[in-house]
């Protein structure tokens, strides 16, 4: 029996699933891409995406932070305060210290799960059609959405040598539509929107074909 | 890491996971559509 050729399509949230360690099957279906099982293939605008809110919510951290410092710092200019205060603040300044590096170590997370993964590449005829879509006023309806969604259409045009290709989102209230249901059976994809089901048929291919 | 997440062959995404959540808890209520393992019937556990 001949090795199945398996291409799993994720998009944002299976890399917060992982980077957040939220879901386990989404952690054992990067164990099999890294074993060169199945390929994974991610859009490059869902690491771009990842890559902004994290970002995001570390500034808005650090600005807390900042703000909380300086209210201590006011708080402690009378002795009182000064006493039972110092230790909140030498630990808060840690945090606030520390941000960066678990920035880093965070955004290193998402690009180890990149170095895992085939990145689907983003361009100007994507955006366009995305764009188009949106005119159309076709589902997906968010316009970040919309871009991934083209952007894996676009991908699995020319994807003949793969025997199965899946596509795997958790975010069913934006991706269940019946039109993307049937453009996905279009292009030969199966779509699940729950991991379990989605490691149980990976598994199944591999064990049977 | 707890011992129950050392389940992965990867040491790559061994790695990636025994890292996770310690830094960003509070992004877990901004992200519709992550759930956790409790939440997932489908869970399974290999």
């Amino acid at each position: 029996m001949k090795n199945q050729k398996i291409l799993l399509i994720c998009e944002t949230n299976f890399v917060y699933s992982v980077i957040l360690a939220q879901d386990r099957n989404c952690g054992y279906l990067l164990d099999l891409a890294s074993e060169n099982k199945i390929d994974i293939a991610i859009p490059e605008f869902s690491f771009l995406e990842v890559r902004g809110k994290i970002g995001e919510r570390f500034k808005r951290r650090e600005e807390k932070l900042g703000d909380i410092i300086s209210f201590l710092n006011e708080l402690m200019r009378s002795e009182y305060h000064k006493r039972t205060l110092y230790d909140v603040k030498e630990k808060l300044k840690q945090l606030y210290i520390n941000s960066p590096k678990e920035k880093n170590e965070v955004l290193q997370s998402a690009e180890e799960i990149k170095s895992l993964c085939i990145s689907i590449p983003h361009n100007a005829e994507i955006s366009y059609r995305a764009f188009l879509r949106s005119v159309a006023n076709l589902p997906p309806y968010k316009d970040n959405d919309r871009q991934i969604y083209e952007s894996i259409l676009h991908f699995t045009k020319d994807k003949d040598e793969y025997d199965l290709i899946i596509f795997y989102t958790s975010d069913k209230e934006d991706f269940d539509h019946k039109e993307i249901r049937d453009e996905l059976e279009e292009h030969s994809i199966e779509v699940y929107f729950d991991s379990g089901e989605c490691l149980r048929r990976v598994k199944e291919e591999l064990e049977h074909g | 890491m707890k011992k129950e997440e050392k389940v992965f062959k990867s040491a790559k995404v061994q790695r990636i996971w025994g890292s996770a959540l310690k830094y960003l808890p509070e992004l877990l209520e901004e992200l519709k559509g992550v759930k956790s393992d409790e939440k997932s019937k489908n869970s399974l556990d290999l």
